[in-house]
């Protein structure tokens, strides 16, 4: 199985070549999942600076909203990318699709993915590195997931997107060493 | 000649330096928590990668240390990139 490829092309785009049907419903997913993000989601991203009263009713006054609208702007930016998914010449069972995002928005989209991953690990109880690694049951030559389970291969699904744009999207000079030792999209930190 | 008098004496103590500390999450990519090291405080690679060992290996790192305003600021742009960053007085 051939896994999506990211080039970084002349101008600075990215171009996302050969997703399959579960990155593609993973991806149209992350606007919906930071749309005014709620409970534990809203907890996770947008975490109180210390255990000090004043200072985080100060945050939630002064800092907070200009965090929200950060979120905000980069969902808009990857929900009005994603109109650019392009399904490409089937050459077997599985479709495939393209997408490019631009050069001014790649940060918007290594945010966005991070957060829609987030935000999805908070909705489902997602704790433990463990908990990143379900076992899938196979039942009449076919894999069971139940919701959450869904949920843990879309965020793994989007790690490997977002890595690849750290790594492949972004220039050179800005991305960070990959170690040898650990697997570069490897979660837990 | 007359002595100078010391008319008053007066004591500086300069405000406590405060901690920037990042949390581990199970979730955030090591590659990507790296990166934001890097961008946010302008570390290079080897102590941005370092920084992010120890929050993966500790479950939490001081990552800067200074002026109570520079934290917040720190923390703020942690903040925006997800991560679970907290200040402390030291």
């Amino acid at each position: 199985m051939m896994f999506p490829r990211i080039t970084r092309q002349p101008d600075g785009s990215a171009a996302i070549k050969g997703l399959f049907p579960l990155h593609v419903e993973a991806l149209v997913e992350v606007p919906e999942l930071l749309e005014k993000p709620e409970g534990e989601a809203r907890q996770r991203l947008f975490p109180d600076p210390s255990d000090d009263a004043k200072q985080r009713e100060d945050w939630e006054r002064l800092v907070r909203p200009e965090l929200f609208a950060l979120l905000a702007s980069a969902k808009e930016i990857v929900a009005r990318d994603l109109k650019g998914l392009v399904p490409t010449t089937p050459l077997g069972p599985v479709p495939r699709w393209n997408l490019t995002v631009p050069a001014q928005h790649v940060n918007a989209w290594i945010s966005a993915l991070n957060a829609a991953r987030l935000a999805l690990g908070a909705r489902h109880g997602v704790a433990t590195e463990q908990d990143l690694r379900p076992e899938l049951v196979e039942k009449d030559g076919k894999i069971e997931m139940d919701e959450r389970t869904f949920a843990i291969v879309k965020i793994n699904v989007l790690a490997e997107l977002q890595a690849l744009l750290i790594l492949e999207g972004l220039p050179e000079s800005e991305r960070p060493r990959e170690e040898e030792e650990e697997g570069p999209g490897e979660e837990g930190a | 000649m007359t002595e100078p008098q010391v008319l008053e004496e007066t004591q500086v103590r300069l405000a406590p330096p405060w901690n920037v500390i990042v949390w581990n999450d199970p979730i955030t990519l090591m590659v990507y928590v790296t990166m934001v090291f890097q961008r946010v405080f302008g570390y290079p690679v080897e102590k941005a990668h370092a920084l992010m060992m120890e929050v993966h290996t500790k479950g939490r790192s001081i990552v800067w240390t200074g002026a109570r305003e520079q934290a917040e600021t720190y923390v703020q742009k942690l903040h925006a990139a997800q991560l679970l960053a907290t200040m402390e007085s030291t």
